[in-house]
């Protein structure tokens, strides 16, 4: 039962009401980590803000939802090139 | 003072957590997971890239929504990636190599353009307007043209983004200045201030020649840029010119003189730029403090709080997606299409996006209020 309740705890201390930037923050850091990224930024949709990413493959796109998915934060997945100064 | 006894506690406890589950079925019940599977694709890395033909790793989900690890190979002959790792899933996917960072700037751009290319300069009374940026210009020559520097040892264009102004408020007076990338006017690193001179039109665009009546102006001071991994936040340099050798506004059939107000993006804000290798295009913000890695003839350079622009063009009633930028607009400044208002300074891209330092950035960088120095672009006001 212990770990029942601090399984709990740990749940619900997550989830506890973390400010929108500072999840957002949390799933670009995530998000920058996985291979093909190829950049990360704010953008939003219907007047409401969404994390975009810039992947190289379609191939790590349901990675970034996955990330999303435990912060609660919305994503937008994009296929994109390397970039390169012009 | 407790008063619940500890089976009540417990009892609520376990309510509240399948209470919880209901609310919250993927949020931070996935949180574990995933780290596990982080742990275990950060532990097995070294070995999956020892295996010949393995190109990237990463962590995704599997159809039956379960975090596994990711392996992508070169083709379906690779063999040897594991099946499981730490009790982690691994999913081979034939991905082919991912593309490599084109760096090669005199790769770029194609055209050698000719010196004289459409004859005159804009602003001649009844004569036809040479709005062809690769080409030279008169002096004053307008922005959003070719550009180049004298230290690369190679040929090379870029654009000149705007003409500043360093207005000193204690004695009131003016400096000028051409504005760039540092790719552009400072070779990435290599110029050397007040020695490197800047070229209109470019040695890319005038036979691969340096030629002493090209020179616009002096390479006066740069943002260096970082290849080590540390965070960039622009690719600018600036070169001292006059009035006499560098205008304030565009061709005159382009759009003119851009405010000296600039204006933070937003996403869906409408801008424009007229740049050396695409000339006048029109795109929308599309995502703002962007980190991003881009590839320059040095190496790759991380830069954060960047601008994400996706160029359009009207087909009838509507917009399409089309190209905003490419090799050789480098250095073009963006405005919005409402106002001119500069909005950021363009720098890199691929097939589908350009990313831009955002305009203020680049202004607060070669300002130094401290002294009464205020960097602004300069409109051509008195």
């Amino acid at each position: 039962m212990p770990l029942l309740v601090t399984s709990w705890w740990l749940m619900m201390a997550a989830h506890e009401a973390e400010p929108f930037e500072d999840r957002c923050q949390q799933v670009r850091q995530l998000i920058w980590k996985m291979s093909g990224v190829q950049a990360v930024g704010m953008a939003e949709s219907g007047g409401q803000p969404l994390v975009k990413v810039y992947f190289e493959s379609r191939e790590s796109l349901e990675a970034a939802n996955l990330a999303a998915r435990i912060q609660g934060v919305r994503v937008e997945t994009v296929v994109s090139d390397a970039f390169r100064a012009n | 003072m407790n008063v619940i006894p500890s089976s009540l506690k417990q009892l609520l406890a376990l309510f509240l957590f399948l209470f919880a589950q209901t609310l919250f079925p993927s949020g931070a019940a996935a949180q574990a997971p995933y780290a596990k599977v982080l742990k275990a694709k950060r532990g097995a890395q070294g070995k999956l890239f020892k295996i010949p033909g393995v190109v990237a790793s990463g962590i995704s989900l599997s159809s039956t929504g379960q975090a596994e690890i990711k392996v992508f190979v070169e083709n379906d002959r690779v063999r040897g990636v594991p099946q499981v790792v730490d009790g982690i899933r691994v999913r081979q996917v034939v991905s082919g190599k991912f593309t490599a960072y084109q760096n090669r700037k005199q790769a770029k751009g194609g055209n050698k353009g000719k010196p004289g290319d459409g004859g005159g300069d804009d602003g001649g009374g009844g004569e036809t307007v040479n709005d062809n940026p690769r080409t030279r210009f008169e002096r004053a020559v307008p922005i959003g043209v070719s550009i180049g520097a004298t230290s690369p040892n190679y040929c090379f264009a870029g654009t000149l983004g705007c003409r500043l102004r360093l207005f000193n408020l204690n004695t009131g007076t003016s400096t000028y200045f051409i504005l760039s990338n540092n790719h552009v006017i400072a070779d990435e690193n290599r110029a050397v201030p007040d020695v490197d001179l800047v070229l209109q039109p470019g040695s890319l665009d005038n036979n691969c020649e340096l030629r002493a009546e090209d020179i616009i102006g002096t390479l006066h001071d740069y943002e260096p840029i970082q290849f080590n991994g540390a965070p960039n936040t622009i690719d600018a340099a600036i070169a001292i010119t006059t009035t006499a050798q560098t205008g304030f506004a565009t061709p005159s059939t382009i759009y003119g003189a851009p405010s000296s107000t600039s204006q933070a993006a937003a996403v869906g804000l409408s801008v424009k730029k007229f740049g050396r290798t695409t000339g006048l295009t029109e795109g929308v913000v599309d995502a703002i403090n962007v980190d991003v890695n881009v590839g320059y003839d040095r190496g790759s350079a991380f830069f954060t709080d960047q601008i994400i622009i996706e160029g359009r063009r009207r087909r009838g009633r509507k917009y399409v997606t089309a190209s905003f930028s490419d090799g050789g607009d480098s250095g073009s400044l963006i405005v919005s299409s409402e106002g001119n208002n500069p909005v950021g300074l363009l720098f890199a891209g691929n097939s589908s996006y350009t990313i831009a330092n955002p305009i203020d950035a680049v202004l607060d960088r070669f300002s130094d209020a401290a002294a009464g120095n205020i960097m602004v672009v300069d409109d051509g006001s008195p």
